[in-house]
């Protein structure tokens, strides 16, 4: 998360605003069938805030919200969200709607999202990917094809590194 | 794009949407942080190897990082696939730290 009228957010404010943005998103979501899951996880005194919730919407998207944030005594890297993952699978329509973080290279160094934050979006046999950065290939790869089961990827880097906030997530499948 | 110009970003964002951080909104949320189990990572891992380990068995894969190429690519069923992205990506991330 971040700053706002020049004051970083801290965890707390991050944990208030997340809150506040299901809450303001409640009208999506099937009543009944919501879980949400908070752990704090501790490892060599560093510890963070994994905030996983997952429903079902009206319009027939399964949803999942996965993310961990920093927990520190030092500004700006208390409440810095350091891995995030939103998942809309729609059954009915062979339709799915990926965000993540950035994830492991060694198995496959050649595609160039797996190290950034990116979105994927399945759509029956199309693959988008859009990813959160520019596009670091070297120039002489800059105009590789990548395919997904052997139909073409359609990939775009979006040339920032802007993090998707749940929010916008939110906004885009409550129209699917 | 430094931090501080995405935090500019996200002040806009969030200015927009009428969010507001109020003091009766903190102490929920502080509440619900001090209400929050603390758990050891090292158990979250072995516990995450375990069931990335199960998954190789069931698809006839060798490591764990195939796995995740493949279940990047959706190879496997929606709830399958991301259970190995948090997973196999938690697992990276602890081990790096």
């Amino acid at each position: 998360m971040g700053k706002k009228h020049g004051v970083w957010f801290d965890l707390i404010d991050h944990i208030s605003i997340h809150d506040q943005v299901i809450e303001q998103n409640k009208w999506l979501i099937k009543s009944g069938q919501d879980e949400y899951n908070y752990q704090r996880l501790k490892k060599d005194g560093i510890e963070r805030l994994k905030q996983d919730i997952v429903f079902e919407t009206h319009n027939g998207c399964q949803v999942e919200i996965s993310k961990e944030t920093l927990i520190s005594n030092h500004n700006p890297h208390n409440g810095m969200t350091t891995y995030f993952r939103y998942n809309c699978l729609i059954p009915k329509k062979n339709y799915h709607l990926r965000y993540h973080a950035a994830h492991g290279t060694m198995y496959n160094p050649n595609a160039p999202w797996h190290d950034k934050p990116h979105r994927h979006e399945f759509d029956g046999k199309t693959q988008k990917i859009d990813v959160y950065s520019h596009d670091h290939r070297p120039t002489a790869d800059q105009k590789k094809t990548y395919t997904w089961k052997s139909f073409p990827v359609i990939l775009t880097f979006l040339n920032h590194e802007d993090w998707p906030f749940v929010s916008e997530f939110l906004d885009e499948i409550s129209v699917k | 794009m430094q931090y501080g110009d995405i935090m500019t970003e996200a002040r806009k964002i969030m200015s927009a949407q009428k969010i507001e951080i109020t003091e009766e909104g903190r102490k929920a949320a502080l509440a619900k942080f001090m209400a929050t189990p603390v758990t050891p990572v090292e158990g979250v891992i072995a516990e995450y190897t375990r069931v990335l380990d199960s998954y190789c068995t069931k698809f006839n894969i060798k490591t764990h990082e195939e796995l995740m190429s493949r279940a990047d690519e959706l190879e496997f069923d929606s709830a399958i696939s991301n259970d190995i992205l948090d997973k196999y990506s938690f697992i990276q991330r602890n081990k790096i730290q």
